[in-house]
């Protein structure tokens, strides 16, 4: 996506140098591919042989050191790109050299890892292959091989699962009885520290001293015990282990010289998920001196280009298939656009405009490229209103921009207004644009001192300003840092739970947000009414709302792809600042500019998967996924604040796409009883309808509460299958002709208007024929 | 949908009985696919009994109905274009539910009666209401629209009134809508119904509502129910033997116990069983003096015996302890009997109540077991409270209810305040220990409480629900109602107050509804592990107040049997089981697992389908899921009528937009020529 995105757009600029330069590049890249597609075949054979184990060595030499050459061609490639992209951008040799250190020690690694290959392999072929049984072990894709013998704790090394493109090589896996820890490629053991103790948690809120070792990998921190057979007795589940990127704080507690008792000297780690770890030390020989400090480099490190998103991926020259599941215009065509009245416009291509936008928008087709200019001048951040969805029968549009730089004395913009108007214009049978302010009424007011504010309906004649009412970011987090104490508070004592849980405010916030989408979906489905969302900078509250009432009203955007779409379109391309929100690889944990305003979203689209268990393709555990990993710094989907930034430091070829591994996981994320539904859904948005979401909140507290509820399996197996889908068919196809018909019921309609108006100007003419006379 | 009305049957003859059967089946059938025409029915249960019972007597006028033909109203909305398709099936559907029951007679229809579907909505229905002895029914005029909005028809059972008060008098009050009554039911909606002032129907007709509603027990409408049939014992009667359920639970095997028939005439206790599971060395003297020593003469007995362990659930009252501590030798030996039976030799004796309560009973002569007399006994307390605290609880929970439909601000904090869920809590966190006691720690138990047939019977019953997979099946669950409820002598007479004019009678408690809704919480918890499903037990507690059924009539199974209840009335068992179908569990797996459902608040909720039915109506084709009830909540028949429903749906519709073609082609046309004319004068000027 990105390579033909850029051409396309590159075409247009004037630096003939620059474009030559790229041409040849494109063409080292193809080349490269070719050489992959190659040697991903080589290795699918050699994986396929290494899986019969009895195979002859011979050929897996030979397999090896074609893999080798391969590799030793690829890393040739790679420099003398490198070499060349230098020369392009001179200004950013800071951050390059920073990329190619990280290549170097990837290198090392690699090679690292190839002779650890090869010695497992001819350790392998040493053994006698009856000791290994074979074991094809639940998680993920991987197989986990386990020495039947000698049950002690061995690091096992084998090969792979099926997939071609993710995932490839060999990997590493911990087994230690039930306990197993699989690595994940490029994920390597930093530092292991013995003798540590970990407060495991029973459930009667006692504490239980486990004797064990912490191990800490570029990837993640996690605790295996010294007796294994702790977990005969409780869960796995609840055996530490935590990410990186999940990683709040980490805070040491205790004196080496001055603490009292064992339990006095170590370090706590708080969790973005609500999570609390405390691990003791033994007060010897700074014991947690090394590991705090390592932990603290890797959690932390001074830029995202050194977290585990950029080792992960071991090919940096393919762009995996996640990446290009977003293609604006392709989006833009399936809603049926350009058409009369809207055009796809480039100007942005260059991100001159908006620098947070994305490089596609799309507007009326009535304005000229300057008064696009001018009006992005009147939008603060130059966020001007574009379009994001329109309904493809009747034309009702969703338009989202940032809130107007009106100020104290009222500036007023006209092309603004035209722009506005030509909204309305759009659509044949609104009667109004409705403009959403997602802000409560105050705020906006306090929002024209600073010098923005809100559209005034003056200038306006065409539109309806309502607003919803939804708090800031400030807020958003304030309530959910109440949630996490009443979380730690209800395993105490849950007499209070209920009063607390309203105290949040968790609920009610929730309920503002899921209940203005229904509204804007029913607006826009039942009455045929354009809107425009905005709340300040457009990128916050306008993306949760947005987002939620295409959900509504668009089935597509219900299927898993689709889901994938919608966020990629109104969350990733139009800036919202997940780095900054999240507060990737940043130690202040107090940052004013952190806010769980994804989370949110996500969690209403929880409440609403919870009231219609079959209208949606995905299932809970794709939502608990998205957000673990939207943490875990693993993918690439994630980072960087906009897509501007992500497409400077090409996200897609140094790290995986998170829609990659969904892609190729989808039997997990999907709902089993999803039948597809055309007909738009307005979910109940009472307090009373929500549930709190136990099994993403709490359940690391209190598994074996939650354990048996999540039974997912399937209903209604056989349960006249066929029948439910050809009604459900039925019900589709009876929505579209209700449509059609209120269309031609329209359509009358308006001929009607005009014959009336058509007899009026004929009376008209009468009488002034008459008066003349 | 209309293929075959109702009055198109053939009446039925009353003397042979095959000609009924087969009548039966198929108007079973029929029913069902009238039922289904709505889509949305939520007292469509009611109507397969209806039918399904013989001799129906079918409301004649149906076909020459004077509430349709006359109500202008009515056919206007007919012509109504945006419904033209359903208006058919709403008819339909409007005929079964004014068919009468069986031995159901109308005494009044009152005309004009205004109802506001929620108490702040700005619209009214207006509509009549039509009285019979079993129930109230209103019939708004523009049903169509009604139905759209509401989804159900307003049917109010005689039996789940618990008041009726009139506001607004006829000269004070001003506007509209301050004139009426107000029925106020047992269960969580209460209606109200406005008049107008002009006609001075209204003390008639609370009057007509007082008389048909607390009736003498011999004339209850289910005794009229079954009056026009053959007096037979029904097999849903039968469904319970103890004999049975003991040898099921293997006690036989077991020489230690017997059952004992010293309360073969009701002479020790009256409000227990005939039958008296007790250790095999325990004579008839000792349960005498026991029985004596025992508040009630409820002595300890056994209810549940856990194959596995040895170990027993028994049930008693409390002892008469009092302030002299007078004690019992027969009672202590029956005590350490019991113990004996097992094989650790040990009882452990749960007192349902709070500590301070059970203490205050000593005052009462009542009291808990001194321990320095029960030899290898321990004593605990579940901290249950009494019906009093409960009954409170759930008119807090009613008022919440009814304030949250309107505006719905603190609803998770009112929540807490009525305590409701806390007292669930404290229910379950009671059964659990008892579980864990005879499961676990091999322990057998003795549970009591006052008089040892309210909290006793939720907290025995809870636990062998946990324990044993068979009353998880709904033979079962039926089998352990009759058992623990019915058969204990659970007084349900005065608990849900049947019958009884006095509104705020003291005797009065919810706590049957609550051992329902923990049963639903740990449905929810495990929705595989149960046979039957959430609609099973909404049925249940529908016909707890109904009154169509006698299963919950009176207070003991002694008054039942001296009454010939088992004659007079049907069961509510026949029913259920004639009609199991649409109470399965759609994921039942059996599992011999002893299911401990999470206790913690955060894991208990409001069973919104139950408390809320009447106000937010549950609509078939959207979102809300009952557990267990099939996702979609069609049965086979009912989705292939559907599906023939959205496909003659279609061909109409086809039509409708052929129609609107034709008509815009014509408009084009004449629009086209119209501009050609104007054009040729153009020219011509």
């Amino acid at each position: 996506m990105e390579f033909s995105s850029e051409s396309d757009f590159d075409s247009s600029s004037s630096n003939s140098d620059e474009e030559a330069q790229k041409v040849i590049l494109e063409t080292l890249q193809k080349l490269n591919r070719s050489d992959e597609l190659s040697s991903e075949i080589d290795e699918d054979e050699f994986d396929a042989q290494l899986d019969g184990i009895q195979s002859s060595t011979s050929f897996k030499k030979k397999v090896l050191i074609l893999t080798k050459q391969n590799k030793n061609k690829k890393e040739n490639t790679q420099e003398n790109e490198k070499k060349q992209e230098q020369k392009e951008n001179e200004e950013k040799q800071e951050n390059e050299k920073k990329q190619e250190n990280e290549k170097r020690q990837e290198q090392k690694e690699n090679s690292n890892k190839e002779k650890e290959k090869e010695k497992e392999t001819k350790k392998e072929t040493k053994k006698e292959t009856k000791n290994l049984e074979r074991k094809d072990s639940q998680i993920g894709d991987w197989v986990v091989v386990k020495d039947k013998k000698t049950r002690k704790p061995t690091i096992v090394l084998h090969s792979k699962s099926n997939n071609k493109e993710y995932f490839k090589g060999t990997t590493q896996c911990l087994t230690y009885g039930k306990l197993k820890i699989v690595f994940l490629e490029g994920e390597k053991i930093e530092m292991k520290s013995l003798n540590v103790t970990f407060g495991y948690k029973l459930p009667q809120n006692k504490i239980q001293p486990i004797l064990g070792k912490l191990y800490l990998t570029n990837y993640r921190l996690f605790f295996v015990p010294n007796e294994i057979e702790i977990f005969d007795n409780y869960d796995t589940v609840l055996n530490p282990e935590i990410t990186l990127g999940t990683i709040l704080r980490i805070e040491k507690f205790g004196h080496q010289s001055t603490g009292r008792g064992n339990f006095s000297y170590g370090i706590e780690i708080y969790s973005k998920d609500f999570r609390f770890y405390k691990f003791y030390f033994l007060k010897k020989n700074h014991s947690r001196r090394d590991i705090y400090r390592s932990l603290h480099v890797k959690a932390f490190p001074p830029s995202i280009e050194l977290s585990f998103s950029y080792l992960h991926k071991s090919n940096k020259q393919v762009v995996d298939s996640g990446w290009s599941i977003y293609d604006p215009e392709s989006e833009f065509k399936r809603q049926g656009l350009p058409n009369r009245n809207w055009s796809l416009s480039k100007i942005n291509s260059k991100y001159q405009i908006c620098s947070t936008y994305p490089r596609l928008l799309v507007f009326p087709k009535m304005l000229t490229n300057e008064e696009i200019i001018i009006v992005s001048r009147y939008r603060s951040k130059g966020r001007l209103p574009t379009l994001t969805w329109i309904h493809p029968k009747t034309g009702a549009t969703i338009t989202r921009c940032s809130q107007p730089r009106v100020g104290i004395t009222q500036r007023s913009c006209e092309e603004d207004q035209k722009m506005l108007n030509s909204i309305f214009r759009s659509n044949p049978e609104g009667t109004k644009l409705f403009i959403m302010d997602c802000r409560p009424k105050k705020n906006a007011m306090a929002n024209r001192a600073k010098g923005a504010g809100y559209e005034m309906l003056v200038d306006y004649p065409n539109c309806d300003l309502t607003f919803l009412g939804i708090d800031n970011i400030h807020v958003m987090r304030e309530s959910l840092n109440r949630i996490r104490n009443l979380c730690f508070q209800s395993l105490v004592d849950d007499k209070k739970w209920l009063s607390g849980l309203e105290n949040t405010g968790w609920f009610s916030h929730m309920e503002k947000i899921i209940r203005s989408s229904v509204t804007i979906a029913k607006l826009i489905e039942n009455d045929s009414q354009s809107v425009l969302v905005h709340c300040s900078d457009g990128w916050d509250r306008t993306a949760q709302i947005c987002g939620l009432s295409q959900l509504f009203l668009d089935p597509y955007f219900r299927t898993i792809e689709g889901f994938e779409v919608l966020i990629e379109k109104d969350w990733l391309s139009f800036g919202h600042k997940f780095h900054q929100r999240i507060g990737q690889a940043n130690s202040d944990y107090g940052n004013s500019q952190r806010s769980p305003v994804f989370l949110q979203w996500v969690d209403s689209v929880y409440q609403c998967i919870l009231q219609d268990p079959t209208a949606y393709e995905f299932n809970e555990n794709f939502l608990i996924f998205i957000l673990e990993n939207l943490f875990s710094l693993r993918f690439g989907t994630f980072l960087f604040n906009n897509i501007q930034e992500r497409q400077k430091r090409k996200l897609s070829k140094y790290t995986y796409s998170l829609w990659t591994y969904v892609n190729q996981n989808t039997k997990e994320f999907t709902n089993k009883n999803y039948r597809k539904r055309l007909t738009p859904i307005y979910p109940e948005y009472a307090i009373r309808n929500f549930i709190f979401w136990d099994n993403y909140y709490i359940k690391h507290l209190i598994p074996h509460e939650l354990k048996k509820k999540k039974s997912s399996r399937q209903l209604d197996q056989d349960f006249f299958e066929i029948e439910l889908e050809t009604y459900e068919r039925l019900r589709n196809e009876e929505y579209e002709l209700i449509r059609e018909r209120e269309r031609l019921e329209r359509e009358l309609d308006r001929y009607e208007k005009r014959k009336k108006q058509l007899k009026k100007k004929i009376s008209l003419n009468k009488a002034k024929k008459n008066s003349k006379k | 949908m209309s293929k075959n009305p109702p009055s198109n049957y053939p009446k039925t003859n009353l003397n042979s009985k095959q000609k009924n059967q087969n009548k039966k089946n198929k108007q079973t059938s029929q029913n069902k696919k009238n039922n289904t025409s709505l889509g949305s029915f939520n007292e469509s249960d009611e109507e397969f009994f209806d039918a399904k019972l013989e001799g129906i007597e079918i409301f004649k006028q149906n076909s020459s109905s004077p509430y349709f033909s006359d109500s202008d109203s009515y056919s206007e909305s007919e012509e109504s274009q945006t419904n033209m398709y359903n208006e058919n099936n709403l008819e339909n559907k409007l005929k079964n539910k004014l068919e009468l029951l069986d031995g159901e007679t109308k005494s009044r229809i009152e005309e004009n009666v205004k109802f506001k579907i929620t108490p702040k909505s700005k619209e009214i229905f207006s509509g009549f209401l039509m009285l019979t002895n079993y129930r109230i029914l209103f019939v708004p005029y523009q049903f169509s629209t009604f139905f759209q909005k509401y989804q159900q028809l307003i049917i109010i059972t005689l039996g789940s009134i618990q008041q009726i008060v009139k506001f607004g008098g006829s000269k004070k009050s001003r506007g509209e809508f301050s004139y009426g009554i107000e029925i106020i039911t047992k269960e969580f909606r209460d209606y109200k119904f406005y008049l107008s002032k002009k006609d001075n129907k209204r003390k008639a007709m609370c009057h007509q509502i007082m008389k048909n509603t607390f009736v003498q027990i011999k004339k209850c409408f289910a005794i009229l129910h079954k009056k026009n049939k053959k007096l037979c014992i029904d097999p849903g009667w039968e469904i319970y033997y103890p004999f049975f359920e003991f040898k099921r639970q293997g006690l036989f095997e077991n020489a230690k116990w017997t059952i004992s028939d010293a309360n073969e005439k009701w002479k020790i206790c009256p409000t227990y069983p005939r039958e008296l599971p007790l250790p095999s060395t325990i004579t008839l003297k000792d349960i005498q003096a026991i029985s004596k020593f025992r508040s009630k003469g409820r002595l300890p007995v056994l209810s549940y015996y856990y194959r596995k362990n040895l170990t027993t659930i028994t049930r008693s009252s409390q002892p008469k302890v009092g302030l002299t501590r007078s004690r019992c030798i027969e009672d202590e030996k029956l005590l350490k009997e019991i113990a004996a039976t097992t094989e650790n030799d040990k009882l452990s004796i749960l007192d349902c109540r709070p500590k301070k309560n059970a203490l205050a009973n000593m005052g009462r002569h009542g009291g808990f077991e001194i321990l320095s007399n029960y030899g290898n006994c321990t004593l605990d307390f579940l901290g249950i409270e009494n019906i009093h605290a409960m009954r409170d609880s759930l008119s807090k929970l009613k008022t919440l209810v009814n304030q949250s439909v309107v505006e719905e601000k603190k609803w998770l904090s009112g929540l807490e305040d009525t305590m409701w869920l806390f007292h669930i809590q404290k229910i379950l966190e009671g059964s659990i220990k008892i579980v864990k006691y005879i499961t676990i720690g091999a322990i057998s138990v003795l549970v009591h409480c006052s008089d040892g047939w309210d909290r006793t019977a939720q907290a025995c019953s809870l636990s062998q629900l946990i324990i044993d997979p068979y009353f998880r099946t709904v033979e079962g669950f039926e089998v352990l109602i009759e058992k623990e409820w019915l058969g204990y002598g659970h007084k349900f007479h005065q608990r849900v107050g049947h019958l009884n004019k006095h509104a705020r009678d003291t005797q009065r408690s919810p706590v049957f509804l609550q051992f329902i809704d923990c049963v639903y919480q740990i449905l929810r918890q495990f929705p595989t592990a149960f046979e039957f499903n959430e609609d099973f037990l909404i049925f249940i507690l529908k016909h707890l107040f109904s009154l169509q059924f006698g299963t919950f009539l009176y207070n003991s199974n002694r008054e039942r049997l001296e009454n010939q209840i088992n004659i007079k009335t049907f069961s509510l068992w026949t029913y259920i089981n004639e009609n199991k179908k649409i109470f399965l569990n759609s994921n039942y797996e059996k599992t011999e697992e002893i299911l401990i459902p999470s206790i913690s608040i955060r894991a208990l909720v409001f069973w919104e389908n139950y408390y809320l039915k009447a106000f937010t109506p549950f609509q078939k084709n959207s979102n809300k899921k009952k557990i267990g009830v099939s996702i979609t909540n069609f049965s086979k028949e009912e989705l292939s009528d559907l599906i023939e429903e959205k496909n003659s749906n279609k061909i109409k519709l086809f039509q409708q937009i052929q129609e609107l073609q034709s008509q815009i082609e014509q408009l084009e046309k004449k629009q086209k020529s119209k501009e050609k004319i104007q054009l040729t004068k153009k020219k011509q000027k």
